[in-house]
């Protein structure tokens, strides 16, 4: 059950860049405005950053997943303790995306489907992937998903050239200035920081020491394509119909009009982005997993699969609408998890590894 | 294990069993493909719907098919736009479908009441496509559009699409008014569509498209602009790629089909006053001389790309003029032009830029460039007659 650094690198591509063009564009756009892809290249930035400080934690306890050492790092107690917080954090994300992608489908596609089918499905991939090879088989499948996500993206992208008008990107940062740009930034760097997770997958990679390059790597990519994303949204919609769209990255593509035949190519961009949101659910659902047998010292994590899916199901059952979720993501997200999970702990812990030396990180 | 994994299947599979809630099959659709908006007298609102009846299509009935229309137009009366589309869907016995809405035909009594109202639903509504033109009827209602009965195609919404082609917006038209609605250095514009048959034949089959809609940032329609101005007015906002042009001179007229057209605006704060230099820019071709200039002599070419210039910047400066006095409504993108090269002093300008913009002295240069005489050097039959 090992992968490569560079199927490590796909997952990772893949489900950056998922989140990315779906839920970041509208919101940095709104504090932004026409300067939001300014926060874009920010926010790819700050990700490299914190994913560099995810790497040099990581390869330092590459035998061990955070809950092991965090254990080793804090004693016991408090160790499992901070593990459990990450584990809730884990879980409620995963929740939160799985229900914001059944309402999305569900907006789009389906009107009349209940959502609990849309998830549900969704949530027998899941756990089908993870039974039938877990890391392994998300890493194979993300090395399919991925190339045709990025390739889409940037068919996408050449298509929607003769919508554009560049002017609306003027002018660049007068009407915005220092700390708009920066706080818009917050949002996508917050996505990004979903690198996190390379914390609870060192163990099952076959070269943890070669991790660096492909994994920041992994932060340029997606950062890349938001930022063009970004301009291209500002340059068909305008700042104002851009911001109030909920998923303008997909409106764009529902507006390509290509020589009247290549039209509503938005059908195709979703049908392979659910198999990115796949890889990125699935992920989750392993982390989860075994993240909660180790806490518990359970051997067998694929039982717990049987646990950690229907939790995670019904709590993505709990929002009652959509704005539920999306303040999730603004308030809860952005504001807690973002400066506390992904920047607070991880340099505590690179802090304290450091300090307390080599005969922890290798014993 | 291998139990467990079964029942899961079986599971899910009976899940599917429960049916499809989603499930339409193409003719349970009723395509709806051009949409009317009117006031009536009451000051109610008003919807027609073109709805596509495929059992007319000509195609599918082989050999020329019937004379009949493959649409009807259906009408209703109501508050929200919403509540009209249930109206109209009560009358049909299929679903309507609206991702295939080519056209929004807005009569001329609602748009100079004001379209607040009516737009949010086109951008809101996750069946409808912003992919939509958008008309106003000259002196009509929009429903008269919708019963126009095209011989170039059975749906006159589609017909419009193809036909408003002189200002090249196509149906991109709505997604550019709502951009313009949204910035506060532009006002929007929109293409008109007017009936006015000259002949037998064109009765009831062919409509212009020849004038464009001005509005105010209240979205209410002020004025109307047609014909050459009208293409003057899309070149200075710089939508139009081409155009002919026909300007008089001394010696007699010349019209060019100019094509590559551009536009760059350049704005100066002079003192107090604002002003703005437009620059149009274009190559072209000779199609027609009904002046002895001999236009393959360089000389002569130059004095006459000079002169057509010169007369065609006071076309245009005059146009300008007349819309910043006559409506006062920048739908040219001036401010957007001030916001764009003094972002700072522009916001104080664009609280009062209705006041403004006909305080602004603008300018203009026009740069034609004749490129081609066309297939002939002089003119075959000379205008004196003799040498």
């Amino acid at each position: 059950m090992k992968i490569t650094t560079w199927q490590l690198f796909w997952i990772f591509t893949t489900l950056e860049i998922s989140m990315s063009i779906w839920l970041t564009i509208s919101p940095t756009i709104e504090i932004a405005q026409q300067d939001a892809w300014i926060s874009f290249a920010v926010a790819g930035f700050i990700g490299l950053v914190v994913t560099y400080i995810f790497v040099r934690v990581s390869q330092r306890h590459s035998s061990h997943t955070l809950v092991e050492f965090a254990q080793k790092l804090f004693g016991k107690w408090i160790g499992k303790i901070i593990s459990l917080m990450y584990i809730v954090v884990w879980y409620s994300v995963c929740a939160d995306i799985l229900r914001i992608f059944s309402l999305f489908i569900k907006q789009i596609l389906f009107h009349d489907t209940p959502v609990w089918i849309i998830s549900g499905l969704m949530m027998a991939a899941m756990v089908y992937i993870n039974f039938a090879g877990s890391v392994e088989a998300i890493a194979r499948f993300s090395e399919i998903a991925g190339p045709m996500l990025l390739i889409g993206i940037v068919i996408t992208f050449a298509l929607n050239i003769p919508n554009l008008h560049p002017s609306l990107l003027l002018p660049v940062y007068a009407d915005s200035g220092v700390m708009p740009i920066l706080k818009g930034s917050f949002v996508n760097a917050s996505f990004l920081g979903e690198s996190m997770m390379l914390m609870m997958l060192t163990p099952f990679i076959a070269k943890p020491e070669k991790l660096l390059k492909p994994l920041l790597l992994a932060i340029c990519i997606p950062s890349l394509l938001g930022i063009i994303a970004a301009m291209m949204v500002i340059s068909t919609f305008g700042s104002t119909i851009g911001s109030s769209m909920y998923f303008p990255y997909f409106g764009m593509v529902r507006f390509i009009n290509y020589l009247n035949f290549v039209q509503n190519m938005d059908v195709w961009i979703v049908f392979i982005w659910i198999f990115s949101v796949l890889v990125k659910l699935s992920i989750y659902l392993f982390i989860n997993s075994y993240g909660t047998a180790q806490l518990f010292g359970i051997k067998k994590w694929q039982r717990l699969i049987l646990w950690t899916a229907p939790v995670i199901f019904a709590f993505s059952l709990i929002p009652a609408n959509f704005f539920g979720i999306l303040d999730y993501a603004n308030f809860v997200w952005i504001k807690f998890i973002f400066p506390i999970f992904i920047i607070g702990f991880p340099v505590v812990f690179l802090l304290v590894s450091l300090i307390r030396g080599r005969s922890i990180a290798t014993s | 294990m291998k139990k467990i994994r079964y029942i899961v299947i079986l599971l899910i599979q009976s899940m599917m069993l429960t049916g499809c809630w989603d499930r339409n099959e193409i003719n349970d659709y009723a395509f709806w493909i051009g949409t009317a908006l009117d006031i009536t007298e009451g000051g109610k609102l008003q919807k027609s719907a073109q709805i596509a009846v495929p059992a007319d299509f000509k195609s599918i009935k082989g050999s020329g098919g019937n004379n009949q229309r493959a649409n009807i137009v259906l009408t209703a009366t109501g508050s929200s736009i919403v509540d009209l589309t249930q109206q109209i869907q009560d009358k049909l016995p299929r679903r309507v479908f609206l991702g295939h809405r080519r056209s929004i035909f807005i009569g001329e009594k609602l748009a100079r009441k004001g379209l607040v109202d009516v737009m949010d639903q086109f951008t809101r509504n996750t069946d409808t496509r912003l992919r939509t033109d958008i008309f106003v009827v000259n002196n009509g209602e929009g429903k008269d559009l919708l019963n126009i009965n095209s011989p170039f195609n059975q749906f006159s919404a589609i017909v419009a699409v193809d036909q408003d082609r002189f200002c090249r917006l196509g149906d991109t038209a709505l997604r550019d008014v709502l951009i313009d609605a949204a910035r506060d250095g532009i006002r929007p514009s929109m293409p008109m569509v007017e009936i006015s048959p000259k002949n037998k034949q064109e009765k009831e089959k062919i409509f212009d498209v020849r004038s464009v809609a001005i509005f105010n940032k209240e979205l209410e329609m002020v004025g109307e602009v047609s014909g050459r101005e009208s293409l003057d007015l899309f070149w200075v906002k710089g939508v139009l790629k081409n155009q002919f042009v026909t300007e008089k001179m001394e010696e007699g007229t010349i019209a060019l089909y100019e094509a590559n057209l551009k536009k760059t605006i350049r704005t100066k704060f002079d003192g107090n006053k604002l002003k703005a230099n437009v620059k149009l820019a274009g190559t072209g071709r000779v199609l027609e001389n009904n002046s002895d200039i001999d236009l393959s002599v360089t000389t002569e070419r130059i004095r006459v790309e000079k002169k057509l210039n010169e007369i065609k910047a006071k076309r245009v400066e005059e146009t300008i003029k007349k819309l910043q006095l006559q409506y006062g409504q920048d739908v040219f993108g001036i401010g957007e032009e001030f916001h764009r090269e003094h972002p700072y002093r522009w916001k104080e300008l664009r609280k009062n830029w209705d006041q403004l913009f006909p305080t602004v002295e603008v300018t203009v240069d026009v740069k034609l460039n004749i490129q081609s005489t066309g297939d002939i050097r002089k003119r075959i039959i000379r205008k004196g007659g003799t040498e």
